[in-house]
């Protein structure tokens, strides 16, 4: 049961976090298993209709930097767990990860990827163009130059992994609240004060800033300034099909990703540069483009050749919170007690969400440090100290 | 009559009791619901099923059907296989190629 509260906003809490997608739900989650109580979640649509629930639900530990890595192997223990813990099905299936290239000039750096990985305990191997044909029998691999294949990546239903959050929140006595919207965050002398809802005021120590693409707009109105963009990626699905793709294949060279759903479906999606992004929520534009099923399709085919006669059944559109060097920001700002963000997640916020929310909640209720919060805290964009990642695809 | 025999979305299979019981456990909106049916997402997208969905929505809620909030509309209207959509004679790049009405 997805557990809603009716009524009037309480009028104290001891933490609200906006946001009721995998960030804004985990967090409370972890911070209410933590012992924290009076938790409210605030969320202005339903439960994962933000960036969460139109994602593609990919889980990979295949990175280039150290942090990434260990970030996202942290995240696929929780996901291996989560059914479980939560109590709740999420779908999780370790299909792996096949990432493809069609270009001899990628193939060093694949070789180091995987040399750090494997250093990482990350059990990926590298595989020459005819060794992809084992792991997806009817790919076309006469233009690829190498791949790189992790069999412990996977997928999830996203919708499935907030469901099960917003259940064992409620069970914690997490209060959330959908079609509520955030107007302001209340401040006084460098302390948070809460947040006024347009269903009434909510004061609270802490205020945990999820909203995903619209947490800039959100930061702002407490004079925090996040360097975020948002861009439009889109997303499609086919009709069902029997199993026959066991992993998620993704490209380095076009960014088309695709997988195959518990459904049967075929999810995938394609990047494009010339997708327009923005900075203001009325300005964001979620329609779909017929020429994005157009790349898709062409796309899809080259690389698997069966699936022309597949029909595609619905396509979608979701907003990517994009941050300067595309790894999210964690933590709070010096000057505002009680105000964290964790957003800026570039895509990937529903790889990470689970271990970011646990890192954030332990930070926030014992006020220990953790070295990969500050490592993506706010204040390095001004301090220069940004890693880029090689593997931001799609 | 036993709603469990009641076909309310006949491209996935899903019951008025299906429906009944996943408003009872908290789906109480049509996005919610077609998520966790799977109601409205198979060959029809919903042509045969929503309007019936909201009318029984209405008497789930007690309420006027006319204030029902729908789902958001998809493209395409119809399933096209990735050939005929990869043969379509448009550029890869304009700036303007709006099929959609997404707009939540």
């Amino acid at each position: 049961m997805i557990p809603l509260s009716q009524g009037p906003v309480p009028a104290t809490a001891d933490a609200v976090l906006v946001g009721g997608g995998i960030n804004g739900l985990a967090t409370a989650y972890e911070l209410a298993r933590r012992g924290l109580k009076n938790i409210v979640v605030i969320e202005q649509n339903y439960i994962g209709s933000g960036s969460t629930g139109r994602c593609g639900g990919g889980i990979r530990q295949q990175w280039t930097t150290a942090e990434n890595i260990r970030l996202a192997q942290e995240s696929v223990a929780l996901y291996e767990k989560m059914s479980a813990e939560l109590g709740y099905q999420v779908f999780f299936r370790q299909g792996g990860y096949l990432m493809i290239t069609e270009s001899e000039a990628d193939l060093p750096a694949l070789r180091e990827a995987v040399a750090l990985q494997n250093r990482c305990s990350v059990p990926t191997e590298f595989l020459q163009p005819a060794e992809c044909l084992k792991i997806v029998p009817e790919l076309d691999v006469s233009r690829l130059k190498g791949a790189t294949f992790c069999p412990r990546d996977g997928t999830a239903y996203p919708f499935a992994v907030v469901w099960g959050y917003a259940r064992a929140c409620h069970r914690l006595g997490v209060k959330i609240f959908i079609r509520t919207a955030v107007r302001d965050i209340l401040s006084d002398d460098g302390r948070v004060l809460g947040v006024e809802t347009d269903r009434g005021r909510i004061s609270a120590p802490v205020v945990v800033n999820c909203a995903g693409p619209w947490a800039r707009h959100l930061a702002a109105k407490v004079g925090v300034e996040l360097p975020n963009r948002q861009e439009r990626h889109e997303i499609m699905v086919s009709e069902s099909l029997k199993p026959f793709l066991d992993p998620m294949v993704i490209s380095i060279t076009n960014g088309i990703y695709f997988s195959q759903s518990l459904r049967g479906e075929i999810v995938g999606g394609i990047g494009d540069p010339h997708e327009p992004h923005w900075q203001d929520p009325a300005d964001f534009d979620t329609r779909s483009q017929l020429r994005f099923a157009v790349r898709f399709a062409r796309a899809l085919i080259q690389l698997y050749p069966r699936a022309a006669e597949v029909r595609l059944m619905r396509q979608w559109a979701g907003l990517y919170d994009v941050t300067p060097d595309h790894r999210p920001i964690l933590g709070g700002v010096p000057g505002l007690g009680g105000y964290y963000h964790i957003c800026g997640f570039s895509g990937h916020g529903f790889m990470l969400g689970p271990v970011t929310g646990r890192r954030m909640a332990a930070q926030i209720t014992t006020g220990h440090p953790d070295e990969i919060i500050n490592s993506l805290s706010l204040s390095r964009f001004e301090n220069g100290d940004l890693q880029t990642d090689a593997f931001v695809v799609g | 009559m036993n709603d469990n025999r009641i076909i309310l979305c006949r491209c996935e299979d899903v019951t008025l009791r299906d429906f009944r019981q996943a408003y009872a456990e908290g789906f109480t909106e049509l996005e919610s619901l077609k998520r966790y049916t799977g109601l409205g997402t198979g060959f029809c997208q919903g042509k045969g099923c929503l309007s019936e969905a909201v009318l029984e929505l209405a008497v789930l809620r007690d309420a006027d059907p006319a204030g029902i909030r729908l789902t958001n509309i998809r493209p395409p209207a119809e399933p096209l296989t990735f050939a005929q959509l990869a043969g379509l004679d448009i550029p890869e790049h304009p700036a303007q190629a709006d099929t959609g009405e997404d707009q939540s």
